[in-house]
């Protein structure tokens, strides 16, 4: 079995402007959302992972279920690569179904 | 690269460094990676690991291509859908005179033989080609037709 070292690559996009990392926040009981600006990517594992600017620092862990907006295309994926959407509505649409989902079914 | 080891079939570790190519066979699970001098090892990678990920990659800086799959649902042949969906391409491996994309978006258990067998959309003259080099399209619209009769011919 192959020895699972990966070569980490700092990856800076030709446009430096078209990706930007969405985080999802609760506030006061409501799914809120903002999008950071993503400056460079990391490749480790053989996934994408963004380098962004704003606040919170999260792990590799952290970012995987979290969306890479295309704002040229308005495309989104997700860093680990399970789910694209072909716009950042739905993206934002879904998630908030699926957080009021949970959220009833724990009351 | 440097110190890269592999357990091969011989049942050794063997230090990748200074590969030359080397060559998947899926359904044996196992690599062939040849050297310089000629010497050809055989590694086991039962999980499908990406041996791949040691090749440098080359940023792309053109912003000119996407990796284009197909995605697609058959359930009769009145009602089959086919769809694209676009990966922007950040960057570029090049193995065995290939160059495989980079792109946002793909799972990270996607593996070499399957990126092969996607294409590569050329956005400023709207042409694709598969990576492997084996198709090429004129447009998307051909793209499309080529992968919808292959769908249409499965479900006859």
């Amino acid at each position: 079995m192959l020895n699972q070292e990966t070569k980490t690559k700092i990856i800076i996009p030709a446009e430096p402007d078209r990706y930007e990392l969405i985080n999802d926040i609760e506030v006061n009981g409501e799914l809120q959302f903002s999008a950071h600006p993503i400056i460079a990517f990391e490749l480790s594992d053989q996934l994408l992972y963004p380098i962004y600017v704003g606040q919170g620092a999260f792990s590799h862990e952290d970012l995987l279920l979290k969306a890479i907006h295309d704002t040229k295309t308005d495309s989104c994926y997700t860093v680990d690569g399970l789910n694209s959407v072909t716009n950042l509505a739905t993206f934002k649409a879904d998630l908030t179904e699926s957080y009021e989902l949970d959220k009833n079914w724990s009351k | 690269m440097n110190n890269i080891y592999a357990y091969t079939d011989k049942k050794q570790y063997v230090n990748l460094e200074g590969w030359l190519s080397f060559t998947e066979n899926a359904s044996d699970q196992t690599v062939q990676f040849r050297f310089k001098g000629g010497k050809v090892i055989n590694v086991y990678t039962p999980n499908g690991v990406q041996y791949d990920c040691f090749t440098e990659v080359t940023p792309d800086s053109t912003n000119n291509f996407s990796l284009v799959t197909e995605a697609y649902n058959v359930g009769t042949s009145d009602d089959i859908d086919l769809k694209t969906i676009n990966y922007p391409i950040l960057g570029w491996r090049h193995i065995d005179g290939i160059a495989y994309p980079v792109a946002l978006g793909l799972p990270c258990n996607t593996k070499t033989n399957e990126i092969a067998r996607m294409s590569v959309l050329d956005k400023s003259t709207k042409k694709l080609w598969r990576v492997d080099n084996s198709k090429r399209f004129e447009s998307m619209s051909h793209y499309i037709d080529h992968y919808y009769s292959q769908l249409e011919r499965k479900a006859a």
